[in-house]
């Protein structure tokens, strides 16, 4: 309990004192793609030793998603797989082969915690259903998410993240009125689910250790994700409104939006909150005569004309510097912000504060800047103690940990088991 | 938490959460409630001004208060006077968890240390949800949830390329910020139970955004590219060509991303499904089957080749309906999914038969509303079911006088003082 952290690998100001909060936890992680590993790569960032099992004869998808060091494709080259399995160790188990069981069998008998993320035939025809490995072993907590939940007519249903944020209505309300809807970018309920799911495991292994009692739980992604449109679905039941593309716009506040600015593709976003937000934005603009209109000086106003409002703001910001704009609206209290590119991400002073991203050394990617946590901890912070594994690259680790020997091992390896 | 040996009804029961947050980080305290923790909203007296005023208690906002308070209590307390900040410190003597959306001028205005609350209260769990984190260079920028999508990247990426950028069409960066504290608040928790010690969670609603991109900044990092916006057709994944991701059927719209989604055997199996349905009924054009689509050939499709292909996918798909569609994508593992409207999503037959949405009545709102029900289904410890949100002040008596001790006059006068 007393595992000594890296100073260098705390945030800064934190004042890391503790022992990582899953010290000790032993997860069995069949997940894949994003949603679920996303959960696990926290957990193992926590501390949690977290065993990925993977297979060469069936490889997660998102190792074969790009982007790859140097646009070269290979299983062991996609940033998409690395920056989701940080801290984890990876064991080639071939799942298709009935062989397998027994293997995963003791690695569940070894594991607190078994997730997985596949429509629920998979682990059903696996042998490796709740309901089995609960007889197995009591005390298990186990997490599914799959798109749908575990029952219902769609439970089989295969489906992606992006799917997930059109079937849950995020992708209708995201767009241009006169446009068909654009969605937001990738897989967007993947980014939902694990806050949901994060907060699942930690309380179900939290009453666990109080209790002495596990359970299942089904983690439907598309109702993760509906809980973030509560009020919009509040609002048509009540009031008959639909939720709408508006582009920008949000119909309280005006303006409201992102404008060009000067250089390749910039934008600067601005919300006028109020109308002191807007007073401060037209002593900012130098009192231009048109935004000195009384129509203009409401809230209401300002809707009503927001073609004019939106055309005189983006003439006068058509030909500044965006990170200037974001400086002085700032220093004058307006809500400004520029629209930034990944690459400017790496230069964000406040995220190079928080110490957001973390250079880890990969065995054949070499040293990459990995996304960390939302989040800080004081006293006991997430620290990515490695880079995403290779497929299969602790094997004989968790072989040997799980009791096999040497000579097992080989066998197991030319049974076209652990592969 | 209780002692008793008899495993409680829910994951967080006995669990006292002080919730001081604005409308940013009102999920949080709505998920932990969910999960069994006794959440008590402290407003301002007079009630939150997010709640919407009468003039406009139909507007998306009061209906955005009502949602995200849902099974919480409400107490009204003066934060800005020192009798107010004294029964604060109160409620926290038996809290486990406060948790806020104030940035640090707001904190130091109201005299909220959490450095110093901690050595008050060794067991306080303490979680902070501000745009950018509690220190540094931005922390203290004015924000909104418009730009802290723009901060965070998620805004670039999204939208037409002939457009600027547009965002996400509901205030995302609120609600994972909500969630996301939740999650940190009950790995604290789980970090208690062996230590003792509650600690300061920092929760970024930048950095809950940049989470959303997934691998756009790896993208970066690995081919020196960014990621450019695309609508419904767009360039996924970094990919050099264009590929569709919204297609037109006999009545309405799918999301579908049958070829240049970035390959595996679930798209292999979807393309192959695909053909196979176009083929029998007489759609199977020779490109079909020029190349391995989403195997082998994946990373070198040409425009051209491109939009030939989508072309004869989409004379197809103007034959079928959305739940034709939808039907097949589940008996097939076509990776498509309807377009869905709010009200399309109350229709959902899977929803329906998980009995997910729940029905609340409150004369207060004008009708029965309809709220989505537990975000995951735990075999031993249920979610509890929504109630509705509280009024301003509901529960002044009970925390006050029951939990606190309060005598009514003592209560009367701090009413009349405004200090609750």
């Amino acid at each position: 309990m007393t595992e000594l952290l890296d100073p260098a690998a705390a945030p800064r100001g934190g004042m890391a004192d503790g022992a990582q909060p899953f010290a000790g936890l032993k997860v069995a992680d069949f997940t894949w793609s994003a949603a679920g590993p996303i959960i696990s790569k926290q957990l193992a960032d926590l501390g949690a030793t977290v065993v990925r099992v993977e297979s060469t004869r069936h490889p997660d998808s998102v190792r074969f998603g790009g982007p790859f060091l140097d646009d070269v494709p290979g299983i062991n080259r996609s940033g998409f797989f690395a920056d989701f399995n940080s801290s984890k160790k990876s064991l080639a188990l071939n799942m298709a082969n009935p062989a397998s069981r027994d293997v995963a069998l003791r690695l569940v008998d070894w594991a607190d915690l078994v997730m997985e993320c596949f429509t629920p035939r998979v682990m059903e025809k696996w042998g490796l259903s709740y309901r089995v490995l609960s007889e197995r072993k009591p005390d298990l907590v186990m997490l599914s998410s799959c798109l749908q939940g575990a029952t219902g007519p769609y439970r089989e249903y295969a489906g992606y993240g992006g799917q997930g944020a059109s079937l849950a209505g995020i992708q209708y309300v995201t767009g241009w009125p006169d446009r068909e809807p654009c969605g937001p970018k990738g897989a967007y309920t993947d980014t939902i689910t694990p806050r949901f799911g994060l907060a699942a495991v930690a309380a179900a292994l939290a009453y666990r250790r109080e209790y002495g009692v596990g359970q299942h739980i089904d983690l439907s992604q598309i109702e993760a994700a509906l809980q973030f449109l509560a009020p919009e679905v509040v609002d048509y039941t009540v009031h008959g409104r639909l939720a709408e593309r508006s582009g920008n716009r949000n119909g309280v506040s005006a303006p409201c939006g992102a404008f060009r600015c000067a250089g390749d593709d910039r934008w600067v976003a601005i919300e006028v909150r109020d109308d002191d937000d807007w007073a401060r934005l037209v002593e900012l603009m130098g009192r231009p005569d048109w935004a000195t209109d009384d129509a203009f000086a409401t809230t209401a106003g300002r809707i009503e004309q927001q073609d004019a409002v939106e055309k005189g703001l983006q003439d006068w910001l058509l030909d500044r510097d965006a990170y200037e704009v974001m400086r002085s609206a700032q220093e004058a209290g307006v809500p400004a912000a520029v629209v930034q590119k990944a690459s400017d991400l790496f230069d964000d002073p406040q995220l190079a504060a928080r110490e957001h991203f973390v250079p880890l050394d990969h065995a054949e990617m070499g040293v990459c800047r990995y996304n960390g946590p939302s989040y800080r901890l004081s006293r006991t912070p997430a620290r990515l103690r490695s880079a995403a594994p290779l497929l299969g690259q602790h094997t004989d680790e968790v072989m040997t940990m799980l009791g096999y020997s040497a000579d097992e091992i080989r066998a197991l390896v030319d049974a076209d088991v652990l592969v | 938490m209780t002692d008793t040996a008899t495993p409680p009804p829910t994951l967080l029961a006995g669990l006292r959460v002080v919730d001081l947050t604005t409308v940013e980080g009102h999920v949080c305290g709505r998920i932990l409630a969910s999960m069994g923790a006794d959440v008590v909203k402290v407003e301002p007296p007079g009630g939150d001004s997010t709640r919407g005023t009468a003039a406009d208690a139909d507007s998306l906002g009061a209906a955005r208060w009502w949602a995200e308070n849902l099974g919480k209590k409400s107490i009204t307390l003066n934060l800005e006077v020192e009798a107010g900040r004294e029964l604060l410190e109160r409620l926290l003597e038996s809290a486990d968890v406060l948790v806020h959306s104030f940035t640090r001028p707001t904190l130091e205005r109201l005299g909220i240390d959490h450095a110093e609350l901690s050595l008050r209260y060794p067991r306080l769990i303490q979680a902070a949800i501000t745009p950018f984190g509690l220190d540094g260079p931005h922390s203290s920028f004015e924000a909104t949830d418009l730009t802290i999508q723009a901060m965070g990247g998620h805004m670039y990426v999204t939208g037409d390329d002939d457009r600027a950028p547009v965002r996400v069409g509901v205030p995302v960066a609120h609600r994972h910020g909500g969630a996301e504290a939740a999650a940190a608040i009950s790995v604290a928790y789980y970090e208690r139970q062996v230590s003792g010690l509650g600690q300061v969670i920092d929760v970024s609603m930048q950095e809950c955004v940049v989470w959303t991109m997934l691998n756009t900044t790896m993208t970066w990092e690995l081919t020196g590219r960014n990621e450019v916006r695309g609508g419904a057709v767009r360039r996924e994944r970094s990919s050099p060509i264009y590929t569709r991701l919204v297609w037109r059927c006999n009545d309405g719209l799918v999301h579908f991303v049958p070829v240049g989604g970035g390959g595996g055997r679930s798209r292999v199996k979807s393309w192959d499904r695909l053909v196979s349905w176009m083929e029998s009924e007489g759609y199977g054009a020779p490109i079909l089957r020029a190349k391995e689509w989403n195997g082998e050939h994946q990373h070198d499709i040409s425009q051209e080749e491109y939009d030939a292909l989508s072309a004869q996918i989409q004379a197809f798909l103007l034959t079928k309906t959305v739940a034709v569609l939808y039907d097949r994508a589940v008996v097939d593992g076509l990776l498509l999914a309807p377009v869905a409207t709010v009200p399309d999503v109350l229709a959902s037959r899977q929803l329906d038969d998980r009995q997910f949405f729940r029905v609340i009545e409150d004369p207060a709102l004008g009708g029965p509303a309809t709220v989505p029900g537990p975000f995951a289904r735990f075999t031993r410890t249920p979610l509890v079911p929504p109630t509705r949100a509280p009024r301003v002040g509901e529960h002044n008596r009970e925390i006050y006088t029951d939990g606190l001790g309060l005598s009514d006059d003592e209560l009367a006068a701090l009413t009349a003082t405004g200090v609750i």
